[in-house]
C-alpha cells in the first residue's frame, strides 16, 4: 500500500525524479551560455563600439551638409556622393589605385602558387623552414621594406650600378624607380608572403594522391592545374585577391614614397578631407564609396569559390 | 605609422626633435607624474614665475621644449609637470579644439600665423593676459608690434599668440651638383628634367607659385583663374621632376641618396637633416621671386585648465637661453635676438636675422590659410582640390 501511494517498489533503488535532472540541465546550459557571453561579449561590444557605431555615425554623416570646418547641418543630400564619385581628381586618383591593387592581387595570386606547390608536394624536409623564411621579410618593418627599394633602383642602387659596370647602359636608368611600376613591385613584395600562407594553408588539405591519379588518367600539368589544384584551393585564392586589392588599393604610404608623380592614393583624399578641411561628410562619403566598391569586388571574388575547373 | 614624415615641415621637426625627445621624455614623464602640485591650479607670482602645476601641452613635438635644458631646468626647479600629446599636422590642432577632446583638458598648444583669424572665428584660443609673458617684450619689434603683429597674433582688441619660431621655404639644392637658383622658372630648364622634386606642401606651393607669377596677396585671397595660373605653374615644373616628395624628411633622404639636386617648396632644415645623413651639400636659398614664410606661437586655449602655470612656462620659453637651445634643436628660427649670441654660428647662419623685416614685410610675408573667404574666391577647398588633380 505504502508502495503503491509513494508509486516506488519496496526493495528496488529509488530512480531520480525528472526535475532535478532538468534543473541540472538548465543549469549546465545556463553555465554554457554564460561563458559564451563571457568569451564573445567582449569581442562584440569592441566591435560594435569600435567598429559599428562610429560607422553608423559616419554613414549618417555622409548625407548631411558640412558647414564648415568640423561643422554639419542636418538636412539630408547625397551631394556629398556626388562629388565623391564625379570629382575628376578623385576619379583618377581611384581609377589608378583600383587599378594597381588589382595587379598587385593577381600577381601575388598567381606568383603564389608555384611557392605554395613547391612548399606542400615537393618539400619532403623542412617545410616548417620554408615557411619561416617566407614570413621572415614581415619581421622588418614596412617603412624599412619600402626604402629598401631606394637601395635597389636608385640611380645609385644596386641594379643601376651593376647595369652601369656591366656596361649594359652608360648612365643610371631613371625609369626604375618612382612610378607605378615601382609601386607594384613594392605592392608584390609586401603582400606576397601573406598570399602564399593563405594558398599554401589551402592547399595542406589536398591530398597529393588527387593530383598523381590526375596525371595517371592523362591531365597534363596545366590541366590538372585548372581541374584539380584550382579548383580544391579556390578558397584560398579569393582571400589572398581580396586581402592585396582592398590592402594595397587602400594604401597611400608606397605611392607617396615610390609613385614619383603619380603616388596619390584614395586613403591620402580621405584624410584631406577629415583632417585638413574638416569635410567630415565628404571624407565619409568617399570612404563608404571605397567600402562599396570594395564590397562588390570581395562578393564577385567569391563568387569564383564555385568554380569547377577550366 | 609614420611616413617618415608623412607631413610636410613638420615631419622634419618631429624627427628632429625626436632624438632629444627620446633622452628627456622619461624624466619630464616621471617629473610630471611626480609633481607635487595639484591639478587644480597654481600660485602665480609676478614675471611669470609659478609654484607648481601641469602643463598640458597639444602641439608639434619638440614645441613643448622637453630637452631644452633652460625650460627643464625652470621645470625642475619650480615643480612643474608636463603632459605632452603631439600632432602630425597643422589640423590636428584644428580638429582637437573644433571636434572634442581639447578644450578644458590642454592648457598650452600653438597656431601657425595664417590660422590665427580662423582659430579665433572657432574660439580656439583665449585672449592672453600680456603683464604674465614679461619675457616676450625682449622680441624683435616685428613679433610685437606693427602691422604684421596686428594681422596674425594681435587683434581684436586682444592677443591671442605669441609668435616664438619661425622659417623659410624656398629651395633647397644640392651645391656639390648645381649652382644656387636664382629663379623657381630656373627649375624649369632641359638641365634639370628628371633631376628636381616638388614637395606636397600645399600652402607653400599655392604661395610660391603666387610669388613666381607676381600675384602673391597675403590673404591668400584668389579667384578661381588664379589657382588655375598657380596649378599651371607647378604643372609646367612637374614636367621636369622626377617625383613628389611626400615630405620634408623624405626629401633629406632623396638628397642623400643623390636622386634630385634640387627641389621645392624648399626648408632651410632639410640642409642640417641631410648633413646629419652624412650629406654636407645640400643648402638652401631663397630664389628672387620670394618664399613662403611659417611662424608658429604659443596660445592658451580657451577653457585652459590651469592656465596661470602655461603663462608661466611661455614665458620661459621666450628667454634668450631657451631660444638658442630651441634654434639648436629645432633648427628652426627664433623671434629673441638676445639668442642670437647663445647660439652656434652654423645655426645663427641658416636665417636672415640681419634682414628680418625686409625678408619678413617684403620678400617672404606670413600669409592666411584661406578657410573662409568671399565669394568668387578660392577657398581652401578648391586649393586641395586643384592640388589633389595637380598629383594625380
Amino acid at each position: 500500500m505504502q508502495a503503491l501511494q509513494t508509486g516506488k517498489t519496496p526493495g528496488l533503488r529509488s530512480r531520480p525524479s525528472s526535475r532535478p535532472r532538468a534543473a541540472g540541465r538548465l543549469r549546465a546550459r545556463t553555465r554554457r551560455r554564460l561563458a559564451i557571453i563571457a568569451l564573445v561579449g567582449p569581442a562584440i561590444v569592441l566591435l560594435l563600439g569600435a567598429l559599428f557605431v562610429p560607422a553608423l555615425n559616419l554613414l549618417v554623416k555622409s548625407v548631411v551638409e558640412s558647414t564648415g570646418y568640423g561643422q554639419v547641418a542636418y538636412h539630408f543630400t547625397f551631394s556629398n556622393y556626388v562629388s565623391a564619385v564625379s570629382t575628376p581628381g578623385y576619379l583618377t586618383v581611384a581609377f589608378n589605385a583600383f587599378g594597381i591593387g588589382a595587379l598587385a592581387a593577381v600577381i601575388c595570386t598567381a606568383a603564389s602558387y608555384p611557392i605554395a606547390y613547391f612548399i606542400n608536394f615537393r618539400l619532403r624536409r623542412g617545410k616548417n623552414l620554408a615557411l619561416f623564411l617566407v614570413v621572415a621579410s614581415l619581421f622588418s618593418s614596412y617603412l624599412v621594406r619600402l626604402y629598401a627599394w631606394y637601395t635597389i633602383l636608385g640611380i645609385h642602387g644596386v641594379l643601376n650600378d651593376a647595369l652601369v659596370r656591366l656596361g649594359v647602359v652608360k648612365q643610371p636608368l631613371l625609369f626604375l624607380l618612382f612610378n607605378r611600376w615601382a609601386v607594384l613591385i613594392a605592392f608584390v613584395n609586401i603582400f606576397l608572403p601573406y598570399t602564399i600562407l593563405m594558398i599554401s594553408s589551402a592547399m595542406q588539405n589536398i591530398q597529393k594522391d588527387l593530383l598523381e591519379a590526375a596525371r595517371v588518367l592523362g591531365a597534363s600539368p596545366l590541366r590538372t592545374f585548372s581541374r584539380v589544384l584550382l579548383p580544391l584551393t579556390m578558397t584560398g585564392a579569393v582571400g589572398a585577391l581580396a586581402y592585396t586589392f582592398i590592402l594595397s588599393s587602400g594604401d597611400y604610404i608606397t605611392p607617396a614614397l615610390l609613385g614619383g608623380l603619380n603616388g596619390e592614393f584614395v586613403g591620402q583624399i580621405v584624410s584631406n578631407q577629415f583632417i585638413a578641411l574638416g569635410d567630415v561628410p565628404l571624407g565619409a562619403a568617399i570612404s563608404f564609396v571605397m567600402l562599396a566598391v570594395f564590397l562588390v569586388v570581395y562578393f564577385a571574388l567569391t563568387r569564383l569559390e564555385r568554380f569547377k575547373g577550366i | 605609422m609614420s611616413l617618415d614624415g608623412s607631413f610636410p615641415r613638420r615631419d622634419f621637426l618631429r624627427r628632429a626633435a625626436m632624438i632629444a625627445a627620446t633622452a628627456g621624455v622619461g624624466p619630464a614623464f616621471v617629473a610630471a607624474c611626480s609633481s607635487t602640485a595639484s591639478k587644480s591650479g597654481s600660485a602665480v607670482a609676478s614675471g611669470g614665475k609659478v609654484k607648481g602645476g601641469t602643463v598640458n601641452f597639444w602641439s608639434w613635438q619638440g614645441y613643448d621644449l622637453l630637452t631644452e635644458p633652460a625650460v627643464k631646468g625652470w621645470r625642475t626647479a619650480n615643480h612643474v609637470g608636463i603632459h605632452s600629446g603631439y600632432v602630425g599636422t597643422h589640423d590636428e590642432i584644428t580638429a582637437k579644439f573644433t571636434t572634442g577632446g581639447g578644450k578644458g583638458v590642454y592648457n598650452l598648444s600653438t597656431y601657425e600665423a595664417g590660422y590665427g583669424p580662423f582659430y579665433v572665428s572657432l574660439g580656439i584660443p583665449s585672449a592672453l593676459d600680456m603683464s604674465k609673458i614679461p619675457n616676450f617684450a625682449q622680441v624683435y619689434p616685428i613679433f610685437r608690434s606693427g602691422p604684421i603683429f596686428n594681422r596674425w597674433w594681435h587683434f581684436n582688441g586682444h592677443q591671442w599668440c605669441c609668435p616664438f619660431t619661425w622659417g623659410l621655404q624656398g629651395i633647397n639644392y644640392d651645391t656639390a651638383r648645381i649652382k644656387a637658383p636664382t629663379s623657381y622658372t630656373e627649375l624649369m630648364g632641359p638641365t634639370f628634367k628628371g633631376k628636381i622634386g616638388v614637395t606636397d606642401d600645399i600652402v607653400a606651393a599655392f604661395v610660391i607659385g603666387a610669388h613666381a607669377l607676381g600675384i602673391f596677396n597675403a590673404s591668400s585671397l584668389y579667384r578661381p583663374s588664379q589657382v588655375s595660373k598657380i596649378i599651371g605653374f607647378w604643372t609646367q615644373l612637374k614636367k621636369n621632376a622626377r617625383l613628389i616628395i611626400p615630405s620634408y624628411g623624405n626629401m633629406a633622404d632623396l638628397f642623400v641618396a643623390g636622386e634630385i639636386v634640387a627641389a621645392t617648396p624648399g626648408w632651410s632644415a632639410v640642409n642640417t637633416f641631410a648633413a646629419q645623413k652624412g650629406d654636407h651639400h645640400v643648402s638652401h636659398v631663397i630664389p628672387s621671386e620670394g618664399a613662403a614664410t611659417f611662424c608658429d606661437g604659443f596660445m592658451i586655449p580657451s577653457q585652459a585648465p590651469d592656465p596661470d602655470v602655461a603663462y608661466a612656462y611661455i614665458n620661459e620659453a621666450f628667454s634668450p637661453e631657451a631660444q638658442a637651445q630651441e634654434a639648436e634643436a629645432l633648427v628652426q628660427a627664433v623671434v629673441n635676438p638676445q639668442a642670437l649670441p647663445l647660439m652656434n654660428s652654423a645655426t645663427r647662419t641658416l636665417y636672415p636675422y640681419d634682414q628680418l623685416d625686409t625678408v619678413l614685410t617684403s620678400r617672404a610675408p606670413l600669409e592666411a590659410i584661406p578657410v573662409k573667404v568671399p565669394s568668387g574666391y578660392a577657398s581652401f577647398a578648391d586649393w586641395e582640390n586643384a592640388w589633389t588633380a595637380f598629383k594625380a
